[in-house]
């Protein structure tokens, strides 16, 4: 069987402050409610980080799972994820989380 | 060529900050934004906050001014479109039935038609064909899918959302997706707008188009018709030499 490409997603969080937890519970029932629990299965996204206090993070799924979980995050409720950069290494998501840290730290900073 | 993706069709009289929005919008990765008015009334202030918002976001975001069609009854559709045709650069009219849909589908004054599972009438292969025929875009809104009250209506909505498409698919009608946002909390980056549109049923690179090419497009279009210079399709008057 051909190994599924691995994709992390670095995201910061608009119009809400959820917790990682409450965050994953919604994110997982819309998918599960749009894709059925085959498909969830299948495309269930790991949480690798999470900042509460900028609401950024990574998160990690799969190349073929990208436009479902991409369109599950429209239809979220209490707060909507925003891709920054999809990209193919732990190491580089890391970087571009760094990044998007730092400009959302000194934007909280400067408000 | 990278992409430039337009958000066609933001509801700016609800919206409790303008230039909120169009921060985010900008932030988001859009290009442009149309803004848009469903109320008669209203109609003359779009014009002024386009205006005002367009000097505002010079050389950040293109701002583009919409109209959009509520009626019932065709001839004051009618009215209504020679009334904004050569004022705003998008049209959109909302088919609320069978009489309007049809008039819509043929009218050359029309942009955009729009269908939503709440209207009389559903979309079918006869209205797809006379898209494809007069050149019309097919406008699917997102806000329908986040202002659904419970799980029975969006699953209503995405499976009307999906025959459109299906019906879509069968003759290449052109599709433009936008927010339709009336809150700012509704408004939503375009590639997770355009992954919608895949896993309904579109191509990857048709599902791209309908955030970013269709609707440019038309406005290109409609921009060069607006100017002075236009006389009639394939008649312009030339300045100076050059293109005007």
């Amino acid at each position: 069987m051909k190994r599924a490409k691995v994709r992390y997603l670095v995201f910061d969080i608009h119009y809400g402050k959820p917790s990682p937890f409450s965050l994953m519970n919604e994110l997982n029932a819309i998918i599960a409610k749009l894709y059925g629990l085959l498909l969830y299965a299948k495309y269930k996204p790991q949480l690798v980080l999470f900042d509460e206090t900028t609401c950024t993070g990574i998160l990690r799924t799969t190349n073929e799972a990208l436009p479902y979980l991409r369109a599950s995050f429209l239809l979220l409720k209490s707060a909507y994820l925003h891709v920054h950069k999809v990209t193919g290494t732990a190491l580089k998501a890391k970087k571009l989380w760094k990044n998007l840290y730092a400009a959302k730290s000194s934007s909280l900073a400067n408000a | 060529m990278k992409r430039r993706f337009i958000d066609a069709c933001v509801y700016v009289e609800a919206l409790e900050s303008p230039q909120a929005a169009l921060d985010t919008l900008s932030h988001f990765g859009y290009n442009a934004v149309a803004l848009s008015t469903s109320r008669a009334s209203e109609y003359e202030g779009l014009l002024e906050v386009v205006s005002k918002l367009r000097e505002l976001y010079a050389g950040k975001l293109d701002i583009v001014s919409r109209v959009d069609i509520v009626e019932r009854s065709p001839p004051k559709v009618k009215k209504l479109l020679s009334k904004y045709r050569r004022k705003v650069e998008l049209v959109a009219v909302h088919c609320v039935n069978v009489g309007v849909a049809r008039l819509a589908a043929r009218d050359g004054r029309v942009d955009l038609l729009l269908f939503k599972p709440s209207f009389q009438f559903k979309f079918d292969r006869s209205e797809a064909k006379m898209l494809v025929e007069n050149d019309k875009l097919l406008e699917l809104q997102l806000s329908v899918l986040l202002n659904a009250p419970g799980d029975a209506e969006m699953s209503a909505a995405l499976n009307y959302y999906r025959n459109i498409l299906a019906t879509h698919q069968k003759l290449r009608s052109r599709v433009v997706i936008s927010s339709g946002a009336i809150r700012e909390d509704m408004l939503r980056a375009p590639k997770d707008m355009a992954s919608l549109a895949f896993i309904l049923g579109l191509s990857e690179e048709e599902a791209l188009d309908a955030v970013s090419k269709n609707a440019n497009k038309r406005v290109e279009v409609n921009r060069f018709k607006m100017k002075k210079s236009f006389i009639m399709p394939g008649v312009w008057v030339e300045e100076h030499g050059e293109e005007s």
